[in-house]
């Protein structure tokens, strides 16, 4: 009878178990990396000397409240939204290799940029400079859509997206050559390099309500993106409208992708990086995949964050080109491993 | 009963269905027979409501088309061809894909899953992942997700496609039993000899249209197939089964 019991079939019987251990672990993880975080920075001061001092002078409250925190809080959010983005991109596009930039989105808000930064309108919109780089975003998200248009089809999408992506680029790249001001590719790069210096809780206010959304929205469509464990086809006969739901996924992510972009530039291999951390621990469910890359990309854009500031001497690294590199060859290696998983099966 | 008035569904190129008209009742093992591009796997999408045919599909009088999403997914099930999940999941979690739609308790989710197990000899391999099991077991899975919603109509497209001989028989007898139980089986399949043996009603369908439709030995007459596939065919029935032995016209 033990037996028996033993043996009964459990739907997420892996789910319960395993995603609250790693949920408490990354949590914990979280909160430590927070900590180390906090005690990063210019002035020397440590999360000891705070716990020390009884009561903070108000230049360290300063500090505490208006440099690090808002600092931490983006890292934080960035990371999961960034991981989030990347985990229903790949659930949607049921590709493994599918990110949030195939949307268009980060290439879309750089071009409107530079646009922006080559016209020279700059000095009068600064201050919407981000809003104008979301519509730039959004645009690039329509017009995918638009192409990707009523076909169950993910590659029409994946197409769309490449080609969306290579077009913004060529026309930025364009505009960067032709540029009048020869300062106009380190403007454009300041903008576009993920970094999390010099932010402050305006960053913080520009991105969350955005961000909410995406999530929010993505999470809707959880089941959906469960449902496309089969092929699209097959997800249509269950009842799925697809176009529709395919349309509101990508939207959502273009939310969170752009939500990053405008507070901090582009980090890029996070969102395909973090899934495939989570895959690799053994949680395959889309379920888990979907909250579980919020965390681990937390835990990512934290480290990363706390390693860029350790190895910069005078200069700090941005973050965006330092998460590349430590992200790619991480990428190469995950793939190498799978590609020889396959091969023994 | 399944009725398709008219349908017909239009390709880039050229018709992929024109103007079929038939009627099935339930409880049959219909097997869907052509040569390539016949439109085998058209029909099946186009009464699955992946691909939108004009003229009528109705189901017990019922509009297929008129039908909610969620109130067609409850009628019937699509299994289509070599449909891979794409993550490493426990057999299930595959299996409870089927039931997403589904506002029903997880106790009672649990019991039709353990159910469709039973039918299809699946019990042994829960827990187990699916990257574990062979093409022949994971083929098993995928009918039993779409057998687990408790449909009256199932639409399988080749479900024997790429399956050893013994796992072929299999998955027809499991399929078999579930048109005696009272569901309506459409299959496309290639294997005549199978069709011939397994269906109750076999469909012949040529370049989108309907060549032929009865009990196997009306539709596989020595006309037909030369016809439609172009072979000369021999029959050898006896009390064992039926098999043939086709050469090319």
């Amino acid at each position: 009878m033990r037996m028996l019991m033993s043996k009964r079939l459990a739907i997420g019987e892996k789910t319960l178990s395993s995603i609250v251990k790693w949920v408490l672990a990354l949590t914990l993880l979280i909160i430590a990396l927070s900590a180390w975080h906090l005690s990063q920075g210019s002035s020397g001061l440590t999360l000891w000397d705070w716990w020390r001092t009884d009561a903070l002078s108000a230049y360290q409250q300063a500090i505490l409240a208006d440099i690090r925190l808002p600092r931490l809080v983006l890292a934080v959010v960035n990371g999961a939204v960034l991981g989030l983005a990347g985990a229903a991109m790949q659930l949607l596009l049921r590709n493994p290799l599918a990110e949030p930039g195939l949307t268009g989105v980060s290439s879309g808000a750089a071009l409107t940029t530079v646009a922006v930064l080559y016209f020279g309108l700059l000095p009068t919109f600064s201050w919407l400079l981000p809003f104008i780089a979301l519509t730039g975003g959004l645009a690039a998200i329509v017009v995918v859509v638009v192409m990707a248009g009523n076909y169950a089809d993910v590659n029409r999408v994946i197409l769309a997206g490449v080609a969306i992506s290579s077009l913004a680029g060529a026309i930025m790249a364009l505009l960067l050559y032709l540029a009048p001001n020869p300062f106009a590719f380190q403007e454009w790069s300041q903008w576009t390099l993920g970094s999390l210096a010099n932010r402050g809780w305006s960053h913080v206010n520009l991105m969350l309500p955005f961000a909410l959304i995406g999530a929010v929205l993505v999470l809707t469509q959880s089941r959906f993106l469960t449902a496309l464990t089969f092929s699209e086809e097959t997800v249509v006969s269950m009842g799925y409208s697809y176009p529709t739901r395919r349309n509101l996924v990508l939207i959502a992510v273009a939310l969170l992708a752009g939500s990053s972009v405008v507070s901090v530039g582009i980090i890029g291999f996070v969102g395909l990086l973090a899934p495939h951390l989570v895959r690799l621990v053994g949680l395959n469910h889309p379920k888990q995949v979907l909250s579980m890359s919020a965390l681990a990309g937390a835990v990512l854009v934290l480290s990363i964050d706390i390693f860029v500031r350790l190895i910069s001497v005078g200069r700090e690294l941005p973050l965006g080109v330092v998460a590349a590199v430590i992200g790619a060859p991480l990428l190469i290696a995950l793939l190498v491993r799978q590609k020889s998983r396959q091969a023994v099966r | 009963m399944l009725t398709i008035e008219n349908g017909s569904l239009k390709g880039v190129t050229r018709q992929r269905l024109n103007n079929i008209t038939l009627s099935i009742d339930s409880g049959k093992l219909v097997g869907l027979i052509g040569p390539n591009g016949a439109g085998k796997s058209s029909l099946l999408k186009a009464i699955a409501g992946i691909e939108t045919a004009s003229g009528r599909f109705s189901w017990n009088q019922q509009p297929l088309s008129a039908m909610k999403d969620t109130e067609r997914a409850n009628t019937l099930s699509y299994m289509a061809q070599d449909d891979i999940p794409q993550w490493d999941m426990t057999m299930a979690d595959i299996i409870d894909i089927g039931l997403l739609k589904r506002r029903i308790s997880r106790s009672e989710r649990q019991r039709r899953i353990d159910n469709v197990c039973a039918t299809l000899n699946l019990s042994e391999f829960n827990g187990h992942s699916i990257q574990r099991l062979s093409r022949g077991e994971l083929q098993r899975v995928l009918l039993a997700r779409a057998l687990v919603a408790e449909p009256e109509l199932l639409l399988c497209d080749e479900p024997t496609n790429a399956l050893d001989i013994y796992h072929q028989l299999n998955v027809l007898q499991l399929l078999k039993k579930q048109s005696e139980h009272g569901r309506l089986v459409i299959m496309a399949i290639h294997d005549i000899p199978q069709a011939a043996e397994y269906c109750d009603e076999l469909i012949l369908l040529d370049k989108g249209e309907l060549v032929c439709h009865g009990q196997p030995f009306e539709v596989l007459t020595k006309a037909n197939l030369a016809e439609t596939f172009g072979v000369h065919a021999d029959w050898i029935c006896n009390k064992r089964g039926v098999a043939w032995q086709p050469r090319p016209l």
